[in-house]
């Protein structure tokens, strides 16, 4: 993960999210981003938990979720997941008015082995048959057990994995 | 209630459930356990599960609610999406409440009533199973007052006197308004019943409501999966966000301390 990238994309946008506390559509619905930066801050919380980013150039986004905290961390995920200092790429609807605020749909961790790997999670989003999310799904070991219910989804993308994606969908995945 | 009105509120309560034993007097099953659902809401049902979206030449997206039988009043009644006080921790009403599907709830009996936990709001709803309607003088609340009867394994749920409110579609809304409004006068009708997949409850909602809407319609379908990791909710601390997201320079330090 070495770039920084806030793009559109038609590619998610018809990925239905589960549904939101508010009038998610009302106040998101601008186009899609995909932010790299670090953490700086995060609040497991409810009805909805909040992350917030800086980029490198200083520039800050916060991104919410669609699931509560709660059942962020029914589903695995703690607030030491999302520790100050950490580097990650979240990718999101942003606000259809121009803030720095979008609705998380991925976020992706570098793994332990620096950017060769790293982990993806979907946070809320249901997953479509839509490629690439089912490519990284044939071809990545889930991080740990999800079914249907899970509102939180986790992959291990390798660098193999990260290469094929990125060789067959270039920038428009907005996932790293 | 008008002969049509009733009409139609008789034919949708009794297109489900759909199984023979549903008509059957008795105690009714067993729903103990804490829930999740499905994420297929309205499933088999002729009512789509959102609105109907689209992207304009900016990319905005767009979101209509689907189309509730609203009469003059429903169709010119509206809360605008910025004032949802949800944001801000205000409790929902009833319908909202039951369409929250990413948040778990919890079913348990006792000798006279079901009691129907939700992790959303922290809300306990009282099923009075020994009463056939609200004592005189109940006060209208945001749940009403809940009474219900088992037919076989189905649990039927009438609530009234409930206080106004607005509800928001599954999966769509429309880009200015939150939804569908509900006054003092609505009845909201529920059935519970086992689901054919094991370890599952089936959810139908019906809203009457003479104020807003030409006839009663069917709301939602829903699923709820047992999870069988899980014997309590979570406790609910809803935390205000309105700041981060509605102000334009927001105190992120403040909110993020």
């Amino acid at each position: 993960m070495n770039r920084t990238l806030i793009a559109l994309s038609g590619l998610f946008a018809t990925l239905p999210m589960a549904e939101a506390h508010h009038a998610a559509h009302a106040f998101y619905g601008g186009p899609m981003v995909l932010v790299e930066g670090t953490l700086t801050g995060s609040r497991l919380m409810n009805p909805h938990s909040y992350f917030r980013v800086a980029m490198d150039d200083g520039t800050e986004w916060v991104f919410e979720t669609a699931p509560s905290g709660s059942m962020i961390r029914n589903d695995g995920m703690t607030e030491e997941d999302f520790a100050d200092g950490r580097r990650v790429a979240m990718s999101g609807d942003s606000n259809r008015e121009g803030r720095r605020v979008a609705r998380v749909r991925s976020v992706a961790f570098p793994g332990e082995s620096g950017d060769d790997d790293f982990e993806l999670y979907f946070l809320g989003a249901r997953l479509s048959d839509e490629a690439p999310v089912q490519d990284i799904g044939r071809s990545s070991p889930r991080c740990w057990d999800w079914n249907d219910t899970s509102l939180v989804k986790c992959f291990r993308v390798t660098m193999a994995i990260r290469s094929q994606i990125d060789a067959r969908y270039g920038d428009e995945h907005l996932l790293w | 209630m008008t002969a049509t009105r009733q009409f139609t509120l008789a034919l949708i309560c009794s297109l489900t459930p759909h199984f023979a034993h549903a008509q059957l007097a008795g105690h009714g099953a067993d729903f103990t356990g804490v829930y999740s659902a499905n994420g297929r809401e309205n499933a088999g049902l002729d009512v789509p599960v959102g609105g109907e979206c689209a992207s304009t030449p900016d990319e905005t997206r767009v979101c209509r609610t689907r189309n509730y039988p609203y009469n003059e009043l429903g169709a010119r009644t509206t809360i605008a999406a910025v004032d949802d006080g949800g944001v801000d921790c205000v409790p929902d009403g009833l319908v909202r409440l039951n369409t929250r599907g990413l948040y778990n709830i919890r079913l348990s009996h006792r000798p006279r009533a079901v009691i129907i936990e939700y992790q959303f709001g922290g809300v306990v709803r009282t099923i009075h199973l020994n009463r056939e309607r609200a004592p005189e003088g109940t006060a209208h609340t945001r749940q009403g007052y809940s009474v219900g009867r088992w037919q076989g394994d189905v649990l039927h749920i009438e609530t009234t006197h409930l206080s106004p409110a607005f509800f928001a579609p599954i999966g769509g809304m429309e880009a200015e308004t939150l939804g569908g409004p509900t006054s003092e006068r609505a009845r909201v009708i529920e059935r519970w019943w086992p689901s054919r997949n094991e370890g599952a409850v089936m959810m139908d909602l019906v809203v009457d409501d003479p104020v807003y809407y030409e006839e009663p319609f069917q709301m939602l379908r829903r699923e709820w999966v047992r999870v069988p990791t899980l014997s309590e909710l979570d406790e609910w601390d809803c935390v205000s966000a309105g700041d981060i997201l509605l102000n334009d320079n927001p105190d992120l330090d403040a909110f993020f301390e």
